[in-house]
């Protein structure tokens, strides 16, 4: 072959390679620039820039009095939004802290100037959360009132943050939220919109006005109860929000004995049990059990939920391991013997999301079961376990229960 | 010598292929350059001076002020999130608000010793400092979500990610591509090197609806890179992600260029869109609308975002926007649905549309879904409004669904209303 036929080839690759080397080279250097140039912006962003906003930044200087502080110019600030000039941490931190002192009247103001102002929904909504975290803590009773306009949208934040704020201002000034909630009634804000004529709205704020107004007024309390249809007055007990005041665990008892049917009062129970988990762990529900004086039946439906309940929040924030499992079962041999291998099984279980894995969660119920030999404590543990990838050592760890017709069951539903 | 120059020509052929495939990658590489010079230029900055040095960011008046006095509010705030905790375990939701919203002031040398200190607290339990270091750490991807992600990595074990752990990696992926889509994407790759449970369909998300934010275009030629199990969480992130009249048209431009690439993305990102856009105020929205000129498929798609819990009190409002848009099939099946829904919650302001609009195809839709859910409750009103439909099949179902809720209620009153308009029992 003459050399010559090896040029044309030759010269197309070296053509075809110096191009797509020059494009690479180019691809490189602008990525690299960019990030760089990104960073800077970043920095800057998040700086003391040379675009600060002088008035924020004084503000940061002085004290917290509003006679102190330039006033925020909302229009300036605006414009500078709204043309992409993004906040710097320490210009933030300025505006919050202007915002901190100013009054609940100035706060009200400042949302309904905000309010016409140009600027993009994402900002406004930033500014709106700074100012009503502030305007709820310092006049509670103007932050309702602002957001009384949201309260059948089930749309965005204020849906769920209009009603705890009222949970919250509630417990801490029954008499103020019950007069102002009282009004709005009145004023016909809370009537059904819904045809089956359900207060879906006017429960929710009940439910969560009950616990305050208990701890200072039960009669007012079973007032209000009756004011609701009959139909809908067991309903008050199902909204999930009986954070009760230590001191009214007996009149709540008695409220659920009166408006609740008989079969759905554990449930009422076990709702008011569950938030005392957090507030005093299993202690307080413990002795809430005793105090309210509930039968054999309700404490053991109230306990294995409450424990189960809890094992759940652990699991949640990572946390579940043998000294956790233990601790349940000590109280649960306290409170529900019977039920206590049973709970302990169920609230293992592998539902194929959550830490610690299946490994972890079949050791601890190995050894606890080589220390007490149950059956129901497996059987809790393995019924829930349905997950194929479990099956094999579920399969094992059936083997080891003694009862014949039980183990057959559980090999059974595994074997599916 | 024919072989000699075939293969030259394949040679050209191939390199004309893969030429063309870099050409793609150079110019969005050149355009995001363009576009990060102009936003420094636009800060008051000189991007030669930035890039062609290769410096590093500026230190900043901050980084030179008092550190201890910052040290200080940083230990106060974290002893005050520690009494706060082993207080009835921190149920006090409004003390946590008051908590969080000083956390956001916080720089990240200060978060480090809010967390340093909680670590070292003897009085509370391993999950409570746990829970108040992901807090901290929480607050400061708000602000520093580059900083919030270094931060978790080092302080804490991938493999046992609490759900909110998993939403702060999120969180910030999503803020910091959002400032910087180079420097999270490179974050990204590197850590997901070594930590393989950080790649999940919903960090992948989070990194390109950041992105979208600041070039749409970027974003999606992402998609492919990234290969997603599952694009549900991905169209519905980047519809949620963007927030400004330009940002939704850069958006549209961007889906409408990848289209080619994957149709049934662009669909449920457009039906993502509108579910996003409903939230906001109706009459800003149809502007922006009307500008983006969306061709009769994309409207299709968009009109499958929208529904009642969306739309809520301005659901009048779309179904007459959407009246001459949609083919009739699919609109009275959106809007029977819409009126459905709206009447069981709100009978009296769908009603009141109902009453106020003229007479036409979107009333005649809308009765079916009115009549419909007013039948269980009020039979006869909707025994009414079902007989403004024009006679004939369509009217003739709906009557005898209306007789059919109305028996329940009363079969005398029901029996003469079938007697009357031939319904049989």
């Amino acid at each position: 072959m003459k050399p010559i036929l090896y040029l044309p080839p030759a010269a197309a690759l070296a053509a075809v390679s110096i191009w797509l080397i020059s494009q690479q080279r180019s691809i490189s250097a602008f990525e690299k620039e960019t990030l760089l140039l990104r960073e800077h912006l970043t920095a800057v962003r998040h700086a003391e820039g040379p675009a600060a906003d002088p008035s924020l930044v004084a503000a940061r200087n002085g004290n917290r009095k509003t006679g102190d502080l330039d006033p925020i110019d909302w229009k300036a600030l605006a414009g500078k939004m709204a043309k992409g000039g993004n906040l710097s941490h320490t210009q933030r931190i300025s505006l919050r802290e202007k915002l901190s002192a100013m009054s609940g009247p100035e706060l009200n103001a400042a949302l309904a100037e905000i309010a016409v102002l140009g600027m993009s929904q994402m900002d406004r909504g930033e500014l709106k959360s700074w100012m009503l975290l502030r305007l709820k803590q310092k006049a509670p009773e103007l932050y309702m009132d602002h957001c009384m306009d949201r309260i059948h949208d089930s749309r965005g934040s204020l849906s769920w943050e209009f009603p705890n704020a009222f949970e919250q201002w509630a417990g801490k000034d029954p008499a103020a939220a019950t007069a102002w909630f009282t009004r709005q009634i009145a004023a016909g804000k809370f009537e059904s919109k819904s045809l089956e004529g359900k207060y879906t709205t006017r429960l929710d704020f009940e439910a969560r006005l009950l616990p305050g107004l208990l701890a200072i007024d039960p009669a007012a309390v079973k007032r209000r109860i009756t004011a609701l249809p009959e139909d809908q007055r067991k309903l008050l007990f199902q909204q999930g929000y009986t954070r009760l005041q230590p001191g009214s665990e007996k009149s709540f008892t008695s409220l659920v004995r009166e408006y609740v049917p008989e079969k759905q009062q554990p449930s009422a129970f076990t709702s008011a049990a569950k938030t005392m988990l957090h507030q005093g762990g299993y202690e307080k529900v413990g002795k809430f059990l005793d105090d309210i004086e509930v039968s054999p039946a309700e404490r053991r439906t109230i306990a294995t939920n409450a424990a189960s309940y809890q094992i759940d929040l652990i699991e949640r924030q990572g946390g579940l391991d043998m000294a956790a499992v233990v601790k349940m079962r000590e109280w649960m041999t306290r409170q529900s013997p019977d039920e206590m291998e049973t709970t302990t099984g169920r609230s293992l279980v592998d539902r194929g999301h959550r830490s610690p894995p299946f490994e972890k969660r079949l050791k601890i119920i190995e050894d606890l079961h080589a220390q007490s030999g149950s059956d129901e404590l497996l059987i809790g543990f393995l019924d829930g376990n349905q997950l194929p990838k479990n099956r094999e050592a579920s399969l094992v760890l059936a083997a080891k229960i003694n009862d014949e017709t039980k183990r057959a069951k559980i090999v059974k539903s595994l074997s599916r | 010598m024919k072989a000699s120059l075939a293969l030259s020509l394949i040679l050209l052929a191939l390199g004309g292929f893969f030429g063309w495939r870099q050409h793609e990658r150079l110019k969005l590489a050149r355009e995001t350059h363009h576009r990060a010079e102009a936003e420094v230029r636009a800060s008051g900055l000189s991007p030669e001076s930035l890039a062609t040095f290769g410096k590093q960011p500026f230190s900043t008046r901050r980084d030179r002020e008092d550190t201890a006095s910052k040290t200080t509010t940083a230990k106060a705030l974290a002893g005050e999130l520690i009494s706060w905790k082993s207080v009835a375990a921190g149920s006090d939701t409004d003390r946590a608000e008051e908590l969080m919203d000083q956390l956001l002031d916080l720089n990240p040398n200060q978060i480090k010793t809010v967390i340093a200190e909680i670590q070292a607290s003897t009085e509370i339990d391993n999950l409570a400092r746990k829970h108040l270091t992901e807090l901290s750490l929480n607050g400061l991807s708000w602000n520093h979500p580059q900083a919030a992600l270094e931060l978790l990595i080092e302080s804490s074990d991938v493999a046992k990610m609490t759900p909110l752990d998993q939403h702060i990696i999120s969180n910030s992926l999503q803020k910091w591509a959002g400032e910087n889509p180079l420097g999270a994407l490179n974050w990204f790759r590197k850590h997901g090197e070594n930590h393989p449970e950080l790649i999940t369909d919903r960090t992948k998300a989070a990194v390109i609806a950041g992105i979208a934010t600041q070039d749409p275009k970027q974003a999606l030629s992402l998609i492919g890179e990234m290969k997603l199990e599952n694009k549900d969480t991905l169209a519905s992130s980047v519809a949620f992600a963007v927030s400004t009249p330009d940002e939704y048209t850069a958006l549209l431009t961007a889906l409408r260029d990848f289209e080619k690439n994957d149709a049934e993305f662009v669909k449920k990102t457009l039906g993502g869109l509108a579910y996003r856009l409903a939230y906001q105020d109706f009459e800003a929205t149809k502007t922006w609308l009307s500008s983006a000129k969306l061709s009769d498929q994309e409207i299709r798609s968009f009109s499958e975002g929208l529904s009642y819990s969306c739309t809520q009190a301005d659901t009048g409002h779309w179904i007459d926007w959407l009246a001459d848009k949609l083919p009739a099939d699919q609109f009275s099946k959106k809007v029977g649905k819409s009126v459905w829904e709206w009447t069981e919650a709100d009978y009296k302001a769908a009603g009141e549309w109902m009453n106020g609009s003229a007479d036409g195809p979107s009333k005649e839709a809308a009765v079916w879904g009115y009549a419909g859910a007013l039948a269980s409750h009020q039979p006869e009103s909707a025994a009414q409004w079902a007989l403004t439909l024009p006679e004939g099949k369509e009217r003739d179902k709906l009557l005898k669904g209306v007789h059919a809720a109305w028996k329940k209620k009363d079969p005398a009153a029901a029996a003469g209303f079938a007697l009357e308009h031939r319904l049989g029992n």
